[in-house]
């Protein structure tokens, strides 16, 4: 037993930042996550321009997948919150997002690899792309004085003003960082997890006998199992960062209805 | 045994912080089956919204699970 | 607690990344698969359309054809209900003028009948008379003056038409 604690010790070394190589260039160095992140990244592009030449009036194959993606985020998300309009307006902004969480999350899944966004320096700095991002565009769009005069309700009483005001900052200032925290928990718990289930079994094949024999088989099994789940979260959490953006961006451009 | 401390905390943080999402998310589950159960036609609806309380919830939980292995580390 | 500490180069790496992907797909990609998605729900809206208007028009047609049909039909009905009429009439003038002629040759063929019998009447009178005559005389044995010719004359024509006369 005193190899699981080595074990797990192991596994968070393995799942956290690591530089992969020893030159920096000034403080820039490549990390394990930030590998992944930029294989995720040449994975997208490829899928893209690759399925963007199978496009025909009557879909097929790679196109189809593409088509029902983008139809998916288009019309089901953005033109469902935004509207008409505004959907197909900010859609590029929101689709970029929601694919390229989306091929983060899923290449995590595959073994031995890693999720770009399992680390918080990621998701977190997009968390605060699109806290400027939505901000700019209530900026833009109603003048930066009624967006601000936005976060207070019309029907407050003057005293209550000042409370509210600063409690409508704070909470406007966690959205990127809960956005952040939230795609980065759900992926380094899950990674976490698996790794643990693969320990349970490691270790019940060391020492066999029955009881662990049947640890281990329930273990594999329930490893299985939450590899689908994980599969499952992966998709969930590309499509919840995408639908706060919307909502979010939603707000701002409704601001100077509050 | 060092850092017990922050080996109890970590059980801590993950143990007291999974109470609250967890009674969260089976309040969303039985809302949503009632009301899947007095409109059936809406069911679609109703079945995405439950997934995104569901996301949203999950990750307060998953906070305090982070939390736990960091405070493990430490 | 450095799990929770973001660190400088993966911030770096995040934002590059994510920027050259916006770029790209949003000048690449994207364009393409919603051209696509927007001219595929603006054919089939089309031909919806279209299929609507050919079958309003189809309908409408049906209408006066339909229309045409039952004028058409009273139509035809009309004609034969005159030509009807019109036989009728026919057939009941020939009727009657047959009638007529028939009656006519009857009449006609009554009279004929009426001299004829006359005609046959007077010779049968002249042979009766002379019969009788020459009967008589040879019964009698005798040679009849003119005068009891006269009168056995008159005797057996008043007999003959008694007879006639039943």
């Amino acid at each position: 037993m005193e190899n699981m604690g080595h074990m797990v010790e192991e596994l968070l070394h393995e799942l956290s930042v690591l530089p992969l190589f020893s030159e920096h260039i000034g403080t820039f160095t490549l990390t394990n996550y930030t590998f992944f992140l930029l294989i995720a990244l040449a994975l997208t592009i490829v899928f893209f321009l690759v399925s963007t030449r199978r496009l025909s009036l009557v879909p097929k194959g790679l196109g189809n997948v593409v088509e029902a993606g983008v139809s998916f985020v288009r019309d089901g998300l953005c033109v469902d919150i935004l509207g008409s309009e505004n959907g197909r307006k900010y859609f590029p902004f929101i689709g970029t997002i929601f694919f390229f969480v989306l091929f983060n999350n899923l290449l995590g899944l595959i073994p031995g690899s890693l999720p770009g966004t399992g680390t918080i320096g990621v998701t977190v700095t997009w968390g605060i792309v699109v806290f400027l991002v939505y901000n700019g565009i209530g900026i833009k769009k109603n003048g930066p004085l009624t967006y601000i005069k936005s976060f207070v309700p019309s029907g407050t009483p003057l005293l209550l003003m000042p409370l509210i005001f600063l409690l409508e900052i704070v909470s406007h200032f966690l959205r990127p960082i809960t956005l952040g925290i939230r795609l980065y928990a759900n992926m380094y718990a899950g990674h976490i997890m698996l790794g643990i289930f693969t320990i349970l079994v490691t270790i019940s094949l060391e020492h066999l006998s029955p009881g662990s024999a049947v640890t281990g088989v329930l273990a594999f099994v329930m490893r299985v199992i939450m590899h689908g789940f994980e599969v499952f979260v992966a998709v969930l959490q590309a499509y919840i960062f995408s639908i706060l953006t919307t909502v979010y961006i939603n707000g701002a451009l409704h601001a100077s209805e509050h | 045994m060092e850092g017990s401390l922050s080996v109890l905390g970590a059980g801590l943080a993950f143990g007291i912080g999974a109470i609250g999402p967890a009674i969260g998310i089976g309040m969303i589950g039985a809302k949503t089956i009632e009301s899947m159960a007095r409109q059936p036609e809406m069911a679609g609806k109703l079945q995405a919204t439950m997934f995104i309380a569901l996301g949203m919830t999950e990750a307060i939980a998953l906070l305090g699970f982070v939390l736990a292995f960091v405070l493990m580390g430490a | 607690m450095e799990a929770i500490i973001p660190k400088v180069p993966e911030v770096l790496v995040a934002l590059a990344s994510f920027v050259v992907l916006f770029v790209l797909l949003s000048k690449l990609a994207f364009p393409p698969v919603t051209k696509m998605l927007d001219e595929r729900a603006e054919k089939i809206r089309e031909s919806l359309e279209k299929a609507e208007e050919t079958r309003v028009e189809a309908e409408r047609l049906l209408e006066e054809y339909r229309v045409q049909m039952a004028e058409a039909r009273t139509e035809a009905a009309k004609v034969i209900e005159q030509g009807r009429t019109v036989a009728e009439n026919m057939k009941n003038e020939i009727v009657a003028k047959a009638r007529e002629e028939a009656d006519a040759e009857k009449a006609k063929a009554i009279e004929a009948i009426q001299a004829e019998k006359a005609a046959a009447m007077s010779e049968l009178q002249a042979s009766v008379a002379d019969l009788s005559v020459a009967v008589a005389g040879k019964i009698i044995g005798q040679k009849l003056t003119a005068s009891d010719h006269a009168a056995l004359i008159e005797r057996s024509i008043a007999e003959v038409g008694s007879l006639n006369e039943n």
